[in-house]
């Protein structure tokens, strides 16, 4: 598990370069929207998902892909419950994300 | 193959496949779900039809299949827990393995993102004995998968999803074009609308 995390994190950053996006700090955020309060966002989002992924067992990629890719139903009923959880936050957070 | 090297090898290939998909980004996500970009919808359900593909195949030639224990089964806690991760990627704009992607980029947010997702997890382990539900108990037979709920070949459930697949790639592409303009990118650090 380390070892995957690890090389995650290592092939996204090798195409991030080979891309010529490069390494750069930034704070990702919508037009108009504070660093701080994005921070807070993403604090709280990454609060969810931690308690999504340990009530569930799993995350988007686990359950969502491998477990649909097996055509189990738990997977399938995670999947149109993970987009019906998305679609109701952004109906609330969606302005956040203004082009 | 030693099992550190393959999962290093996956790992490898899942985080540039993420990167170049454009997820290390919290706009591609948020896309999504104004239906402005459905770069994740097609990433998603390209994957599953492809990865569904190749293992019935491999099944197919003779090969063990996954252990049983790897197909999720039915309860309330899949069901719970799939809703608050889609709703803490809204918000947030990452899921576990693009926060992992976004950091690779250099994105403060997406390690804020990630290392939140520990006290998340610490959360559910206080929250869930103060609860009088069992959150665990199975709606349907254990590890159940869809062909055998249903009573038939694996093959008609491929063919199912491809076509749900391919039918959702149209309504994807007739919203992108209908928000045209809306679909940016970030290059250099700069945000680039396609």
């Amino acid at each position: 598990m380390a070892w995957m995390v690890f090389g995650l994190f290592i092939g996204a950053l090798l195409t991030s370069l080979w891309k010529n996006r490069g390494f750069r700090f930034a704070i990702e955020r919508g037009q108009g929207v504070s660093p701080v309060t994005r921070l807070v966002l993403a604090a709280g989002g990454g609060l969810l998902v931690g308690l999504g992924a340990a009530l569930a067992g799993g995350c988007t990629s686990s359950i969502g892909l491998t477990g649909s890719a097996l055509f189990s139903v738990a997977a399938l009923v995670f999947l149109g419950v993970f987009f019906v959880g998305g679609f109701a936050a952004s109906f609330f957070f969606g302005r956040f994300w203004r082009v | 193959m030693s099992d550190n090297l393959s999962s290093l090898l996956i790992g490898l290939l899942f985080g540039a496949s993420l990167d170049l998909a454009g997820f290390g980004s919290p706009r591609t996500l948020n896309g999504q779900f104004q239906l402005r970009d459905f770069s994740m919808f097609k990433v998603m359900f390209g994957a599953i039809v492809v990865a569904a593909s190749v293992y019935l195949l491999m099944l197919g030639v003779g090969l063990a299949p996954v252990p049983i224990s790897v197909i999720p089964s039915l309860d309330l806690a899949v069901l719970l827990g799939g809703f608050l991760l889609g709703a803490g990627l809204v918000v947030g704009g990452y899921c576990p393995g693009t926060a992992l992607t976004g950091a690779a980029g250099g994105r403060v947010d997406a390690v804020v993102f990630f290392l939140m997702m520990y006290p998340g997890y610490r959360l559910w382990v206080w929250l869930e004995p103060q609860w009088p539900v069992n959150f665990h108990a199975l709606w349907l037979p254990k590890n159940m998968t869809l062909h055998e709920l249903v009573g038939i070949s694996p093959i008609w459930v491929l063919a199912a999803l491809a076509l749900a697949c391919g039918l959702g790639w149209q309504l994807g592409n007739y919203f992108e074009a209908r928000h045209k303009g809306e679909k940016c990118r970030i290059v250099n650090g700069k945000v680039l609308v396609d």
